[in-house]
């Protein structure tokens, strides 16, 4: 490919943003790595256990928002149904320490790989849907489960209505679990795990893998005539997206040391929805941004009383203003002119913010 | 290289194609597909190439049944296409599309594809923004990287002016004779396609009319009466 390194290296012909690509690259590691140290530092500077709760919450929220927006930005798939992955995990993360008797390590790593062994499976079942009927499939999912746990008979195992509580001994990692159930304790934890599913996703997104998916999802057809598998790579996405949202509910299982039914509802999934939509799907940091304006707007609308109102207000204003996500708007507005068009065309750019 | 037996397609109760059977027995030839609307030409694309599943009849590639294969594996076996409608990647810039096919299909001279086909200009361009023009042309590249042995060109001049479409099928003629592949052109430009086509074969209601020689199938009356008119 000589004559094409000829081509790469000619300005006539250099796609425009390779010259600044691997600058970006670098910044976007920079900065991101001195977030996740900044970040850690964030106890010492908000003393308020109530404020660090909710921004640990909005972390929570922020790990499953980006689940559904790593598969919709690289698959065109919309998941409604991320409940079931959540909730799921943070059952089999209980299980695993009640029925089973295992430590919080071994509790830990049985739910990730079993959850993205679980939503392999269903991914190899349902990727192939259209994506409404897609969405509604994961959302008949998280229903179908939460009946399931429900079952009087299941109820040894999952507590049935009542939920299950848990409790473990030794650590997890250096984390007991007393330390894990109070905010300033769990906060390490929880970032360092939001951080690494974005990292995940940034560099699945900029790998040859997600050019392959966001490929498959602007012509599908076409890849298939290129000679493609086009299933496998939506499948990998979807079990990639399902570890994503496991790690939301094993924290879950960390942090309340609860498992309750109300986590594989509708309105669990449907927040980091809404929170995806909020952020935007077309970046990493978009959904995340999302999550933490729903969770600080549901804290100050719920002052008010009248929480519904406000926030499907909220929500219908922030879509109705920013059709691409808050993020997607501030994107817009600091790119220059001429390349915003470019970068708004350009799904691989995207995936690397 | 390719033949077709007996191969049939129907829409419920409508047989878009019925009993189809052509040769193309040497590699580096241009072979035309022509006829009026509705005469089956683009459902035998889409049953050479296994969009469509036929309901009768085999496709052979080199001696080889491919009727069950997938469309990705007769890609990899060297069954290329291009789409009456321009299918390429919108949103991805030409270089990184035809890059990301050529790594997956092992293509070592993609400069060449695009020197061919005249896309330098565009290399570094999202691909939806460029002229339709070079669209189609981005189309076809996709369809030779990899080098195929057999590529199926669905009206590759739709959309184009006639100088533009005489540019293509300038390129096109290259392509086939610099490349040794086979190429079956499916298009509505009749002149081009007596031009510069080696073989041709003409339907009408989904049956062949006429197989042959360029001026032996503009001679053929049941071409003349179905298709090409007095004109011709």
């Amino acid at each position: 490919m000589g004559a094409l390194q000829s081509l790469a290296a000619d300005p006539a012909t250099r796609p425009r943003s390779a010259k600044t690509r691997s600058a970006s690259v670098y910044m976007t590691v920079a900065v991101g790595g001195a977030l996740t140290v900044l970040g850690l530092l964030a106890p010492t500077a908000i003393h308020s256990p109530y404020y660090l709760g909710l921004l640990i919450n909005a972390i929570l929220l922020a790990i499953s928002a980006v689940s559904i927006g790593f598969l919709a930005h690289q698959s065109g798939l919309m998941m409604f149904g991320a409940a079931a992955f959540t909730g799921s995990a943070t059952y089999l993360y209980a299980i695993a320490i009640t029925q089973f008797g295992w430590n919080a390590m071994a509790a830990s790593a049985f739910t990730l790989s079993a959850s993205t062994g679980l939503s392999a499976v269903i991914g190899a079942l349902i990727v192939r849907a259209r994506p409404l009927p897609f969405a509604m499939l994961t959302l008949a999912l998280a229903q179908m489960l939460r009946s399931f746990v429900l079952i009087t008979d299941f109820r040894p195992v999952t507590g049935g209505d009542d939920g299950l509580p848990l409790s473990f001994e030794g650590a997890f990692f250096d984390f007991s679990q007393a330390q894990l159930s109070k905010p300033e304790g769990f906060w390490p934890v929880a970032w360092l795990a939001l951080c690494g599913v974005m990292a995940l996703a940034w560099v699945v997104g900029r790998s040859p893998i997600g050019q392959v998916l966001r490929a498959i999802k602007v012509n599908e057809e076409r890849m298939r005539f290129s000679g493609f598998d086009t299933y496998g790579p939506r499948v990998l996405a979807f079990a990639l997206a399902g570890f994503m949202a496991a790690v939301a509910g094993l924290l879950t299982g960390l942090y309340t040391a609860f498992a309750s039914p109300e986590l594989l509802d509708f309105s669990t999934g449907g927040n980091a929805l809404v929170s995806t939509l909020i952020g935007g799907v077309g970046t990493v940091a978009g959904p995340a941004l999302g999550a933490l304006l729903y969770v600080v707007g549901q804290d100050r609308f719920g002052a008010t009383g009248d929480l519904e109102f406000l926030t499907g207000l909220g929500v219908v204003l922030v879509i109705y203003l920013f059709p691409d996500g808050v993020m997607g708007f501030i994107r817009g507005a600091v790119a220059k002119p001429g390349a915003r068009d470019a970068e708004a065309q350009h799904g691989g750019e995207h995936a690397a913010s | 290289m390719l033949r077709v037996e007996d191969l049939s397609v129907a829409y419920g109760s409508v047989r878009a194609l019925d009993g189809v059977s052509l040769e193309v027995k040497e590699s580096g030839v241009l072979h035309g597909i022509i006829g009026p609307n509705g005469a089956g030409k683009s459902t035998l694309m889409d049953a050479i190439t296994g969009r469509r599943k036929p309901t009768r009849g085999r496709v052979f590639v080199d001696g080889r049944d491919i009727t069950a294969l997938s469309v990705a594996r007769r890609r990899r076996l060297g069954m290329s296409r291009s789409f009456q409608r321009t299918s390429i990647f919108p949103g991805l810039r030409v270089g990184e599309q035809l890059e990301l096919v050529a790594s997956h299909l092992g293509e070592r001279n993609l400069a060449g594809i695009v020197e061919t086909l005249n896309l330098a200009h565009v290399y570094g361009e999202i691909a939806d923004r460029i002229a339709y023009g070079d669209q189609r042309r981005v189309d076809i590249a996709l369809a030779l990287v990899g080098r195929p042995s057999l590529m199926l060109l669905d009206e590759p001049a739709a959309g184009l002016s006639t100088a533009e479409t005489t540019i293509l099928f300038e390129h096109l003629a290259a392509v086939v004779r610099d490349r040794n592949v086979t190429a079956l052109v499916v298009e509505h430009d009749v002149d081009a396609v007596f031009r510069f086509c080696d073989t041709i074969t003409a339907l009408d209601l989904g049956r062949v009319l006429a197989n042959g020689a360029p001026a032996d199938v503009r001679k053929d009356p049941r071409v003349i009466a179905a298709y090409l008119g007095t004109a011709a």
